[in-house]
């Protein structure tokens, strides 16, 4: 299948005091016209800068993309002028961002912002424009689109300025919309609007959508194929229905077991991932998720490739996590870990102990 | 603001049970509004908390969820005493923490203690772990010195840190480390009480669980009680025993947890039940969603009658009208505040997050749900004044709560058409900006 978007060993690094970050380092992917795709990752896994890179976002410096390419519609972004990107962004990739109001200028009203981005990209004039943009603003929901384009950011709540910058990335029919966290700023029952209305409406326009987020439940409703990322990797990748059913990364299937989830009877205790995501001024030797993983062996020590594990499905580990032998031995760990912590509680408890018999003895 | 207060206050003299260390009766928040710079005027007011009810046992957790907005972080912060309410009574131990001042309050602060959200922002960036957390012992003169840095140390050990952390600075640590820390401040003056808000929100997936097994293993160890404060009712579900459903400054509904997930009683909980997405694509691509139109409405002017009206699914004329009490629904403490909790009943949790519904009584509710979202603008046209045509779908109940005579206007037949509902609403609101 022909790709809209296809992003080959991507490698973009932040210069800092202290050395350089690796922020992304080697991702490869691709989106074909229509697709829905879902990245996940935690907090500093490169998630955002990944879409900033697409964008050519990246602040220079201290950003910089060392490597890769990114082809999108057969010619490389990153090779092309700045004034031919700057054609490309908005009118052929649209971008939602997290936070409605930091994107949206405050000092301009809805309807000229909106406005002139009908104006740079389709040369739209006057009352074409003006046409355009309530229709435009109607279609993602905005109640008096006529006289909402007097109004300013403020004066809207955080759902409808997010409806406002979807109306923004759509005003050019893009090709790609890239979505970085569009809900995470939001409430729930708004949350469920604004991803209706994301999917309603690229629907209709046909447009591919990569969407970032770091919760899975929002990924499993709105998206047909995810990857998942960790540490400035891709470590996993597959579609929906079977990365859910069948995660082949050991950070993965930690991830799904960690979240309560409301469909299922509810659990004592949650199962978390040790540890905390590395520091990627120093990313580990060998797999980046060996530190936490039950899995890991001395084979760890040498960075996994992504492989094939199933029809679509790749993964970044050397061993099969469904594979009883390999099931045991995370058991093992799983168990040794759980004494470790029945350890603390131990000596919690005693310090509690402790304490109390102090108080009584000072009362 | 006479009729929700005692509503509010009926139901709180049925949920006292014995042992409760905490009973907040009609609790309210108001933040003034004023307008000038010498001559400040107060133009109005902010409705923070409106009028809140609820004990909390000892050694227990209570979860408040709600929207941003829904007046859930006032209560922690009522509590401490960071804000004197306006009005209600708040017993801790029972002793009324609204009427203690100087001395009496900072004792009653040592046992009171609050986690934040946001752990980059909680400590000073400028003292180092071991002072951030011996602060507590210091104000409250709990120890000094040498007994003070072994207890930090004895209390860093305890919520899964190294001792030698002492020396350290937050900057040195991640986000679910600094959490440990925060909880280790708030437990180092051994209190009995914990307010979180929002503990959780600000880390990572695969570390969230790591705090909530803490939060938890420390409350069984130490006896502590928490009140849970969070816009993720997954996460409530799993630390609170029981739940606070939160609306503008209301409880809407109050239930031991699995009641409330089981058998929501409220529209507003059955809404944010639906809502929240759940990580399996099969039960996701088929869920039935209920999904709320608008957003919430200022808190500066509550709407009339039941104030969550304005989005509820199945509001009828009554709703508009009459505040509903907070009342037991059903014998055993699950308490709601709405007109029509039967009807809302009807539809259980399991058929709102399970793929597979049954057809039943809550296929016509699903049903105004949808004709809701397709009037939506007719909704906000209402609102805002413009008069739509009488929707045909509004078709008051088989017991008519209208007919009970119940109302406190004068004359019932101008309230039988929404026309002039809304026609007398958008005068009133006309009297209003005036």
């Amino acid at each position: 299948m022909e790709s809209l978007l296809e992003i080959n060993n991507l490698k973009t690094h932040f210069r800092t005091r202290d050395g350089w970050v690796h922020a992304v380092d080697g991702v490869s992917f691709n989106i074909a016209p229509g697709e829905k795709l879902g990245v996940v990752g935690e907090s500093g896994c490169g998630k955002s800068v990944t879409a900033l890179s697409i964008m050519r976002l990246v602040q220079r410096p201290p950003g910089e993309i060392v490597d890769g390419s990114i082809l999108f519609g057969g010619q490389d972004l990153l090779d092309i002028s700045e004034s031919s990107m700057r054609k490309v962004r908005g009118k052929q990739i649209g971008m939602i961002f997290q936070d409605p109001l930091n994107s949206l200028n405050p000092v301009m009203t809805i309807g000229n912002q909106i406005t002139e981005v009908l104006e740079l990209h389709l040369g739209l004039r006057g009352q074409a424009a003006r046409n355009r943009t309530v229709e435009l603003l109607r279609e993602v929901g905005i109640p008096e689109a006529e006289k909402r384009l007097h109004s300013y950011p403020h004066q809207f709540s955080g759902g409808m300025r997010q409806r406002v910058m979807i109306a923004m990335a759509l005003a050019c029919r893009p090709q790609l919309i890239i979505a970085d966290e569009p809900t995470t700023a939001l409430d729930v029952t708004v949350q469920a609007q604004i991803l209706e209305l994301i999917n309603s409406i690229s629907t209709e326009y046909k447009s591919a959508v990569m969407l970032i987020t770091h919760d899975l439940g929002v990924v499993a409703g709105m998206t047909d194929r995810v990857v998942v990322m960790y540490a400035g990797n891709v470590i996993e990748m597959a579609p929906t229905d079977e990365l859910f059913a069948n995660p082949r990364h050991p950070y993965t299937l930690g991830l799904l077991a960690s979240v309560p989830r409301l469909d299922e009877e509810r659990q004592d205790m949650l199962t978390p991932i040790e540890g905390s995501p590395p520091d990627l001024l120093h990313p580990p030797q060998g797999c980046r998720f060996a530190p936490r993983c039950l899995f890991v062996t001395n084979q760890c020590k040498n960075p996994p490739p992504l492989r094939n594990v199933g029809s679509n499905h790749i993964a970044a580990c050397w061993y099969d996590i469904n594979n009883p032998a390999e099931q045991q031995r995370a058991e093992a760990r799983r168990a040794a870990r759980l004494r470790q912590l029945e350890q603390l509680d131990a000596t919690a408890q005693t310090i509690v102990a402790s304490t109390l018999d102090e108080q009584t003895t000072a009362n | 603001m006479s009729d929700p207060m005692q509503a509010s206050t009926a139901g709180s003299a049925t949920i006292s049970a014995r042992d409760n260390i905490l009973e907040i009766s009609n609790l309210v928040m108001h933040f003034p509004l004023t307008s000038g710079i010498i001559f400040q005027t107060t133009t109005g007011y902010v409705h923070a908390i409106d009028g809140v009810s609820f004990s909390v046992q000892r050694g227990t957790t209570l979860g408040i969820v709600g929207e941003s907005g829904s007046g859930k972080t006032t209560i922690g912060r009522c509590l401490v005493r960071l804000y004197k309410p306006t009005g209600g009574s708040m017993l801790f131990e029972g002793m009324d923490l609204t009427l203690l001042q100087g001395e009496a309050l900072r004792g009653i602060r040592r046992k009171i203690q609050m986690i934040f959200q946001d752990p980059f922002a909680s400590l000073n960036p400028r003292y180092s772990v071991g002072s951030s957390i011996g602060e507590p012992l210091r104000i409250h003169g709990l120890a000094n010195g040498r007994q003070a840095r072994e207890r930090v140390e004895e209390l860093l050990e305890l919520v899964g840190l190294n001792p030698t952390f002492y020396d350290r600075y937050p900057h040195e640590f991640s986000g679910g480390q600094r959490q440990r820390i925060v909880i280790a401040r708030a437990i180092s003056s051994n209190p009995q009480c914990i307010i979180a808000d929002e503990p959780v929100s600000a880390l990572d997936v695969s570390i969230r669980a790591q705090i909530l097994n803490l939060m938890q293993r420390l409350q069984r160890q130490l006896g502590l009680t928490y009140l849970f404060i969070s816009h993720d009712l997954s996460v409530v579900r799993h630390v609170a025993d029981k739940i606070a459903v939160m609306y503008l400054g209301k409880i809407m509904e109050l239930a031991d947890r699995d009641s409330i997930y089981r058998s929501p009683k409220h529209p507003y909980t059955q809404a944010l039940l639906s809502a929240v997405p759940i990580p399996d694509p099969g039960v996701e691509k088929q869920r039935q969603r209920i999904i709320l139109t608008g957003d919430l409405p200022s808190p500066i002017n509550i709407p009339k009658g039941c104030r969550f009206h304005t989005r509820c699914p199945i509001a009828q004329q009554i709703c508009r009208e009459v505040e509903p009490a907070f009342e037991d629904k059903t014998g055993a403490g699950h308490f709601a505040a709405c007109h029509f909790s039967e009807q809302v009943a009807s539809m259980t949790s399991s058929e709102l997050l399970s793929s597979e519904r049954p057809v039943s009584l809550s296929d016509s509710f699903a049903a105004s749900a949808y004709e809701r979202a397709l009037h939506a603008e007719e909704a906000t046209n209402r609102r805002s004044g413009v008069l739509p045509s009488l929707s045909e779908e509004v078709v008051l109940p088989a017991a008519d709560p209208l007919s009970n005579g119940e109302l406190s206007l004068s004359t019932t037949d101008e309230l039988t058409t929404e026309d002039s509902f809304s026609e007398k609403v958008s005068g009133l609101e006309d009297e209003r900006s005036e």
